[in-house]
């Protein structure tokens, strides 16, 4: 027992010197200060240790993998409350340098074996428009208010759920309200419900890049007598990619074709998104700004079409400690052509992985 | 060597000896004291062999002439100025994977240093309801952080999350006339003026106990039963 005494003290001793000479060893670090209760493996406390609160698998790559490294450093740096998580997790900001929490970091990552989970840092702020290329685990209902047809309203509901490492299936249920322009009479009623499925090509967290292709198929579900549907199938083939810049600058790029069943109630249409945004935080740790513009772009593929483009200006708040519940509220404005309306838009985006909605306020 | 024990007898003295300006006494116990607890330490080795085998807590503490300690006494709605609190730190130990103190009690504001003597890592989970809570981990022997707290509270809790046996307790005030007791359970409270004072003992296992008491007198305390 001396014998590991004496190993620790040492580990220790190479741990301090190394944190005052050279880059600290991340391993030795998490041996420290997290081995008691995460375990020297990752995957939890040693039996004869009671905790009143599980510890997560670290090397669960479906957990470890998704947040990016500063929620992992809050936490690390300030404690679990900082996420609204348990306050068991204590705080190492103090007893610990930057650097060395970085470090534990780098090793705790390197837990997760399966490299082909891309990193929560891929996961880039979501526009209101631009399909995004990370695979997620969420919730968001979008409203839409078209700001001179009085009476149109939109809401649409996505729910996006993840499978394996680069897989994601979703569903999109529209709900639409219209009121007559004959008789003032209000219309409601379930729209086009569209089904999707979205799969990661290629990501590099060293290059901060993200491709996915995807298929979404609209179905005729939408009353088209009340503008709430197409009255037709419409496949939906489509490219993502994202950038993620340093100094949390970001881009999105959406390529994207719609092929209706039936040409006669719907057009064949190509379009095109271009996303980009900068998120800042309050202080260093607080709630996050994302303002970001999307320029979408789209053209029927009959001859003679033109070009539509719409800006959406936008800016997404986080609304919750946890940072799991945001909000985003902005306006699709017609660059040019005619017949298609300002409208203002509202989300909230629910990252059920993270938590339940009234989880972590 | 007259002078030396000339003095060792005037300390003697004013400890038992009620002063003009101070309440003096003891708590003491009434019952049967609970037996000590044995704390398995198994899964932190080095603080298992820095106690031996057997490693135990008594939660109440009981001297062979029935002096209770680890009891924080407190002189309540004393009429008197309030000197600013002292700037000297109180110090709470993690030592042996014990709190040492495991009772303790400072002023408003006044710095609370915690500090790590232990090569392992201990997390100290202070959750005061009138203050800021706050969870440090200190994972290497020779960590000191300060905290203070910003409101009066009887008692706050503190436990070390990985150590379930590690728990104390501070009593935060804000004036000076506390006092925590001694191994056999006495304490002396000074810098009060003349009158009579309602006094509360508090302990972390047997609870809040007040009554009254008169400035120069000794008072005795009972808890427990």
């Amino acid at each position: 027992m001396k014998c590991n005494f004496a190993l620790v003290l040492m580990l220790l001793c190479v741990a301090s010197t190394n944190a005052q000479s050279s880059a600290p060893d991340g391993a030795v670090l998490y041996r420290a200060a997290c081995a008691a209760c995460h375990g020297p493996d990752g995957r939890g406390p040693p039996p004869e240790r009671k905790l009143s609160v599980p510890t997560p698998d670290l090397t669960d790559c479906s957990f470890a993998s998704r947040e990016p490294d500063a929620d992992w450093l809050a936490v690390m740096h300030q404690g679990g409350p900082v996420r609204a998580f348990d306050a068991s997790m204590p705080a190492f900001g103090e007893a610990l340098k930057e650097a060395e929490l970085q470090a534990i970091l780098d090793h705790v990552r390197t837990m997760c074996m399966d490299r082909r989970w891309p990193r929560g840092e891929l996961n880039l702020p979501r526009t209101f428009f631009i399909e995004k290329a990370y695979p997620e685990d969420e919730a968001v209902t979008t409203l839409s208010i078209a700001a001179d047809q009085p009476g149109r309203i939109v809401n649409e509901i996505v729910y996006e759920k993840r499978f394996g490492p680069t897989s994601q299936i979703e569903l999109k249920l529209p709900f639409g309200t219209q009121q007559s322009p004959l008789d003032d009479s209000w219309q409601a009623g379930l729209g086009d419900v569209t089904v999707g499925l979205k799969q990661v090509l290629h990501h590099s967290l060293q290059r901060g890049t993200i491709f996915s292709a995807g298929v979404e198929v609209q179905t005729p579900t939408g009353r088209t007598s009340s503008g709430l549907g197409s009255g037709t199938w419409v496949f939906e083939p489509l490219l993502m990619f994202g950038k993620a810049f340093t100094g949390d600058v970001f881009l999105h790029l959406l390529a994207e074709a719609e092929l209706p069943a039936d040409k006669t109630k719907a057009e064949r249409e190509a379009g095109f998104g271009i996303g980009f945004g900068k998120t800042w935080t309050s202080g260093t740790w607080g709630r996050t700004w994302t303002p970001m513009l999307e320029l979408l772009g789209g053209r029927g593929l009959e001859s003679g079409a033109s070009l539509e483009l719409d800006i959406v200006p936008q800016i997404q708040i986080s609304l919750n400690t946890r940072q799991h519940v945001l909000g985003n509220i902005g306006v699709r404005l017609p660059v040019n052509g005619s017949g298609r309306p300002t409208t203002v838009l509202f989300y909230v985006l629910w990252d059920w992985f993270d938590g339940g909605l009234f989880a972590g306020w | 060597m007259v002078t030396t024990t000339a003095v060792a007898l005037a300390v003697a003295l004013a400890a038992v000896v009620p002063q003009e300006n101070s309440v003096t006494g003891r708590v003491v116990f009434n019952g049967i004291a609970p037996p000590a607890e044995t704390i398995d330490m198994a899964s932190e080795p080095h603080c298992r062999d820095a106690h031996g085998n057997a490693v135990t807590r008594q939660r109440v503490r009981v001297s062979a002439q029935n002096g209770l300690a680890d009891v924080i006494v407190h002189v309540k709605a004393v009429r008197a100025a309030t000197p600013a609190a002292p700037a000297a730190p109180v110090v709470l130990d993690q030592k042996g994977c014990m709190y040492v103190p495991s009772v303790l009690a400072l002023r408003v504001g006044q710095p609370l240093v915690i500090q790590n003597s232990d090569p392992v890592l201990h997390n100290v989970h202070a959750s005061p309801k009138k203050s800021a809570p706050f969870n440090l981990g200190q994972p290497m022997a020779g960590l000191k952080a300060t905290r203070t707290f910003k409101a009066a509270e009887l008692a706050v809790g503190v436990k070390c999350d990985i150590h379930e046996w590690m728990q104390a307790s501070i009593g935060v005030f804000d004036d000076p006339f506390f006092a925590v007791t001694d191994a056999d359970g006495r304490f002396s409270i000074d810098g009060l003026p003349r009158g009579d004072y309602e006094i509360e003992a508090w302990h972390p296992t047997l609870g809040l106990r007040t009554q009254r008491a008169t400035v120069g007198t000794t008072v005795t305390i009972t808890l427990g039963g």
